[in-house]
């Protein structure tokens, strides 16, 4: 489904923030995107939601090359996504039930339904009855199942997720690796990124390892192995 | 086709939506913005009502007559019906109308309207006959041509003085002149204080709202769907300031019509006259520009993602 070849991406020249990534990501997957502070990661899910563009390489959506995409095709494409941060983004002002209906509004579907699909990911977050709660009034871990609601409202295709349990307890974190884990059973394709290797060995899900930039490993299932980092350091070297 | 047509049905709702939005977010903002630009508008409007009266005014004065001839006290009916007749052969001579010391007197009442009871208190001598000379265009345009008849028609007899309304000529002239500058000046003022108006309200929305805008895009907005509900803002901001404003230049005129109504008259004019449908139109839609501009300056930072 997802394609990147030999993807670089350089904020300064002398330090890439990402260097010469390989990546096939399957329809349906679950995946990891695993590693410390600064290694990369966000800069990843930035590429695939294409927020930002590659410096060398190209990434493929289905096939299509989308590095050379006119802003209003990339705009199109992103409503195929649903993207979930570790500081929510949400609009503290706005209802929470606003809030949700953005991704819907943006495609154009009437009022009412956008209401009733509120509802119904409110209620798959277990947070049904607070849609004209003010966002910015709810604690930590219910704003993060509200972005989870607003990144599932228009059902997308691939859920990209920057440390969505970063900034919470827990239970909450459960909570949303569950419903990540429910919404990837059901057919979307997840990338989460974190650099919880707990949270990692607990749910295990394919897994790719960055390390300043670099790819220095995969797991198939599991926890991240470092006799991959080995090999990869010696393909690199060869 | 259906479902494509309610696609853009219900996107035009969420637009329109998000841009009374902004209003209710942030009413106290755009309050003022409105009154600070009908303000500005209205200004721009009285001005250019005086100049449309100022012009109707000098019109009038200037549409009497070119030159006026005032025959002395002894003058008969009959010398000055061939007075006329020979006035009338004068080459560049269009017109003549020739007006009798009672007739003079009638006028002066009529003119006075309820005032008009001063009249039978002055003297005769204050209302002499005279003869007004309209000019063809050719000779109207020659100020030397216009001197040459007035020596001319001085040498005649019965002719007491000759008013050639030279001075009259310039000063009303620069007093239009002025008039139509003002309000042109005033004009060009008032839209650039709309747009900067404008532009400074919808960027702090803009900027109230960046959180908001950065959102929309990473759930697929389109820059010009970010844009739009700014833009309408902005245009609707300043229409509606225009259509304020013109509201109150339609009191403020009745005000006038009541102070000033029986003076204009007076003065050698008509009524009052008010800004025509045509003028209102064009002014509410360069109110509505002014807005899409000023929103357009503050939105070239929102650039396409």
């Amino acid at each position: 489904m997802i394609r990147l070849f030999r993807v670089s991406k350089f904020f300064k020249p002398e330090n890439p923030a990402l260097f010469d990534i390989s990546l096939d990501i399957e329809q349906g997957e679950f995946l990891y995107i695993a590693g410390a502070s600064g290694a990369g990661k966000s800069t990843l899910l930035n590429l695939l939601h294409l927020s930002t563009q590659v410096d060398t390489g190209s990434i493929q959506f289905n096939g299509h090359d989308v590095s050379s995409l006119k802003p209003s095709a990339v705009s199109v494409l992103r409503r195929s996504m649903g993207i979930i941060f570790q500081d929510f983004k949400l609009i503290e002002d706005l209802s929470v039930a606003a809030n949700i209906g953005l991704p819907l509004e943006v495609i154009g579907v009437s009022p009412a339904y956008i209401h009733q699909r509120v509802s119904e990911v409110l209620d798959e977050v277990g947070l049904s009855g607070i849609e004209n709660e003010m966002a910015g009034t709810l604690s930590g871990g219910e704003q993060q199942r509200v972005a989870i609601a607003r990144a599932l409202a228009p059902n997308p295709q691939l859920i990209l997720a920057d440390e969505p349990t970063g900034s919470l307890d827990t239970y909450s974190a459960n909570f949303v690796l569950d419903m990540l884990e429910s919404i990837n059973e059901r057919g979307a394709t997840v990338v989460v990124a974190t650099h919880d290797r707990m949270l990692m060995a607990a749910r295990p899900h394919r897994t790719l390892a960055l390390e300043n930039g670099k790819l220095v490993g995969f797991s198939r299932k599991g926890a991240f192995k470092t006799k991959d980092v080995k090999k990869i350091k010696k393909a690199e070297a060869v | 086709m259906e479902q494509q047509q309610g696609k853009w049905i219900h996107k035009l709702t969420h637009v329109l939506l998000r841009a009374t939005g902004g209003v209710r977010r942030r009413p106290w903002l755009h309050f003022f913005s409105t009154f600070t630009l009908a303000a500005a508008f209205l200004s721009f409007a009285a001005t250019l009502t005086v100049a449309v009266n100022l012009n109707q005014l000098i019109g009038g004065w200037v549409g009497n007559s070119e030159m006026t001839v005032y025959l002395k006290d002894s003058t008969t009916k009959e010398e000055m019906q061939k007075l006329k007749n020979a006035v009338l052969a004068i080459d560049g001579v269009d017109e003549v109308h020739a007006t009798t010391k009672e007739e003079a007197r009638a006028n002066f009442a009529k003119d006075l309207g309820a005032y008009g009871d001063i009249g039978s208190s002055l003297p005769k001598s204050a209302f002499p006959a005279s003869l007004d000379i309209y000019l063809t265009d050719e000779l109207s345009k020659s100020k030397d041509g216009r001197q040459q008849l007035a020596a001319r028609l001085s040498k005649v007899n019965m002719i007491e003085e000759v008013e050639l309304y030279e001075d009259w000529f310039e000063r009303l002239s620069a007093m239009s002149t002025m008039g139509r500058t003002a309000a042109w000046g005033l004009g060009i003022l008032a839209a650039v204080v709309a747009i900067l108006v404008v532009a400074a309200t919808v960027r702090t929305g803009v900027s109230a709202r960046r959180k908001e805008i950065a959102v929309m895009r990473f759930v697929g907005a389109t820059g010009r769907y970010v844009r739009l509900p700014f833009l309408i803002e902005g245009a609707a901001e300043a229409t509606i300031a225009m259509g304020g404003a013109l509201i109150a230049l339609h009191y403020l005129m009745e005000h006038v019509d009541g102070v000033l109504g029986s003076i204009m008259p007076l003065l050698g004019g008509g009524s009052i006259l008010r800004l025509g449908a045509p003028v209102l139109l064009y002014m509410l839609g360069g109110g509505l520009l002014a807005g899409v501009i000023g929103a357009r300056l503050s939105l070239r930072k929102l650039e396409e993602a």
